[in-house]
């Protein structure tokens, strides 16, 4: 290959992610990491690990100049983004690349196209992707107000830099324009060096159904199929699964056309993924955004297409063509994900820090993990700790197995998301594929937590009354489960 | 003995008696009896079905995974279940670790109920810290640009005449 040594910008599940992917490949891989990352999981995975700051992200993982140092320093050739930091960063991609350094991603000047709204917008007009009702163009608060009253309401005053929902407001009524206008300026202006705005139709209930790209250094361009991630909690997605349940083989075959010709107009090339809203109300489908970088939720795509996405990046980025051909890209069964978040459902999603003081992941999933066993979950970071995917027969077969997966993880520490994840797949909604981008914040508001059994507090009475050193109690013989030969005690015990 | 655990701000007791692995215990006014085994997890079995409980212990913090379904449990000194109910509404602590933004009252100031005192910024999030009931402001623990730990106090409150 024309690298052997990787630099991972990143940290968490997707760090050990993709060293794992170097070293299926027999690549070397460079983890960087914060102060408060010194230990993490990411850094005992790669081969090597180079600190690169301070806890706060801006001195460390947004780093330009220092993430850059540590490729140079560790002697790596390529660099892998990861997603998020500065995974969608075209002036990062376009510093490796002046450092001599290989790129894993797509071209600065792809990404710099699809990061403006506006031009993305006006670029996707022009290739035929549809996109919603909207404006761009010249942007004074007269110009807004008429291009608004031609487009009618709701709709969205949209940062024409900007993304993540910085710099964006719902607008219902005209008298509410102006308001909503200077707001979005000035938070488009701080957030991203840039006051432009544009508007585009809202569509108050949508759902989210993306398609995954990959593309080679040599005119081959594939769609991996789609997924759906319409199950969000603060424009957050918390499950995705392939395919998607709301949507039938017409309409996959044109978004997947359309998320092919949008990367083409881009001359797109490694992974990408092409963001679509489906309005349930009439089945049409438009572009919303392309992510320009590797996706949280591939998993679900690799599982049932059998093709390795990061993999392919790596590859692709060192000029080796696509070996597959579109005809032979097929989708087998069906396959979910659920994320699992460092958060209390049940306040707000609110972040949660603490110790993992106990972790067993269940045997009958793919786990991606950027925890262990004793990792410190700190407040300076996405809270997102791991993904449990699986992969079934059917839809259903999928769930039950996901059920079963997060009924099997033990996660004691930190509190955390999974018996929400629990309830969002026990809810009547899922199992008829029935929801859209507000169906969670919608059913689940009032969710609260199972109530303690009798079971547990007996569990913890016993444990007080146990010594914490010394032998087992005198074993039943006829027992089934009298095989407590691994006796252990101490902080813990594990399932 | 009696034990008394805090879940989700409710208090629960529990009276057991250890017969070498057997344990009877009144929980909720009702008699069970379990059998317990210490192996990799904890095993108890009730009416004969045995359960694997996993389980970890941070000082009074006991956390426990229960048929597919995890519980933190706090254990607390008996009958006090009142008293530090009325304390936790006049003791405001840090829900989360993170830095104090913005402190936006001072000693001695009258407070409504839902008036936000302090903004906390963590995880890129910003939580704010309000009043529960009508009070006024006795003392501030923190100030502004401070670090704070997960349940460090932050403001206490003193009940106003007639509230």
């Amino acid at each position: 290959m024309k690298f052997n040594k990787v630099l991972i910008a990143n940290r968490g599940e997707i760090a050990v992610r993709i060293a794992q992917a170097c070293q299926k490949m027999g690549l070397a891989s460079v983890a960087v990491y914060s102060e408060a990352d010194a230990g993490a999981l990411h850094t005992q995975v790669a081969d090597e690990a180079v600190l690169i700051g301070p806890a706060a992200a801006r001195l460390s993982y947004l780093n330009i100049p220092a993430v850059l140092a540590a490729a140079q320093a560790s002697g790596a050739q390529a660099v892998h983004p990861g997603y998020g930091f500065l995974a969608e960063n075209a002036e990062f991609a376009q510093a490796i690349l002046d450092a001599g350094l290989v790129w894993v991603g797509p071209p600065p000047a792809a990404m710099r196209a699809m990061g403006d709204k506006a031009s993305a917008r006006e670029r996707m007009l022009q290739a035929g992707v549809p996109v919603l009702p909207g404006y761009q163009g010249p942007d004074s608060t007269g110009e807004l107000e008429a291009a608004a009253a031609a487009l009618g309401y709701p709709l969205l005053v949209k940062a024409a830099a900007g993304g993540g929902g910085v710099g964006q407001r719902v607008v219902h009524a005209a008298a509410e324009l102006p308001e909503a206008i200077a707001a979005a300026r000035r938070e488009a202006a701080s957030a991203f060096g840039d006051e432009r705005l544009m508007l585009e139709k809202y569509l108050a209930t949508a759902r989210h159904v993306e398609v995954q790209v990959l593309g080679d250094q040599h005119g081959k361009l594939l769609h991996l199929f789609e997924r759906e991630c319409s199950l969000q909690r603060r424009r957050q997605k918390i499950v995705e699964e392939t395919p998607s349940p709301l949507i039938d083989g017409a309409l996959r075959e044109a978004m997947c056309a359309a998320a092919t010709a949008a990367a083409a107009a881009v001359d797109y090339t490694n992974a990408g993924t092409v963001e679509f809203l489906v309005d349930p109300a009439t089945g049409e489908f438009y572009f919303l955004e392309m992510n320009t970088r590797l996706q949280v939720e591939h998993p679900v795509t690799e599982l049932t297409t059998g093709i390795d996405i990061v993999e392919w990046q790596l590859r692709i980025a060192a000029g080796e063509p696509l070996t597959v051909q579109q005809a032979h890209v097929r989708q087998h069964g069906h396959a979910i994900e659920c994320r699992i978040y460092a958060e209390d459902p049940s306040a707000g999603f609110l972040p949660q820090a603490g110790e993992v003081l106990r972790l067993q992941w269940p045997l009958a999933a793919r786990v991606d993990a950027g925890i262990a066993e004793g990792s410190q979950v700190s407040v300076h970071y996405d809270p997102m700790l791991a993904k449990l995917s699986v992969h079934a027969d059917d839809r259903q077969s999928a769930i039950t197995a996901m059920q079963a997966a997060l009924a099997d993880t033990v996660l004691l520490g930190v509190i955390n998301n999974i018996d929400f994840l629990q309830a969002v797949l026990a809810d009547p909604q899922m199992a008829f594929g029935d929801f859209d981008t507000q169906t969670i914040e919608r059913a689940f508001a009032a969710w609260q937590p199972p109530l303690l059994p009798p079971e547990a507090l007996l569990a913890a009475a016993a444990l007080e009354l146990q010594p914490t050193e010394g032998p087992p109690s005198a074993a039943d013989p006829y027992s089934p489960w009298a095989t407590a030969s691994g006796f252990r005690m101490g902080r813990g015990g594990v399932l | 003995m009696k034990f008394y655990y805090s879940h989700r701000g409710q208090t629960h007791s529990i009276e057991v008696q250890a017969q070498g692995d057997r344990l009877r215990a009144t929980v909720d006014g009702e008699t069970v009896e379990a059998l317990v085994r210490q192996g990799q997890s904890l095993q108890l079995t009730l009416a004969g079905q045995p359960m694997d409980i996993a389980w970890a212990k941070d000082g009074r913090t006991i956390w426990l995974h229960v048929a597919g379904h995890s519980y933190q449990l706090e254990r607390v000194a008996g009958g006090r279940a009142g008293s530090t109910a009325g304390s936790a509404e006049r003791s405001l602590r840090a829900p989360m670790p993170g830095q104090v933004r913005k402190v936006l009252v001072e000693p001695g100031q009258p407070v409504a109920a839902g008036s936000v005192l302090v903004l906390l910024e963590a995880m890129k999030m910003e939580v704010r810290i309000s009043a529960g009931q009508d009070a006024k402001v006795a003392h501030i623990a923190v100030s502004e640009g401070q670090s704070v730990d997960k349940d460090q106090l932050l403001v206490e409150l003193e009940p106003t005449d007639g509230g």
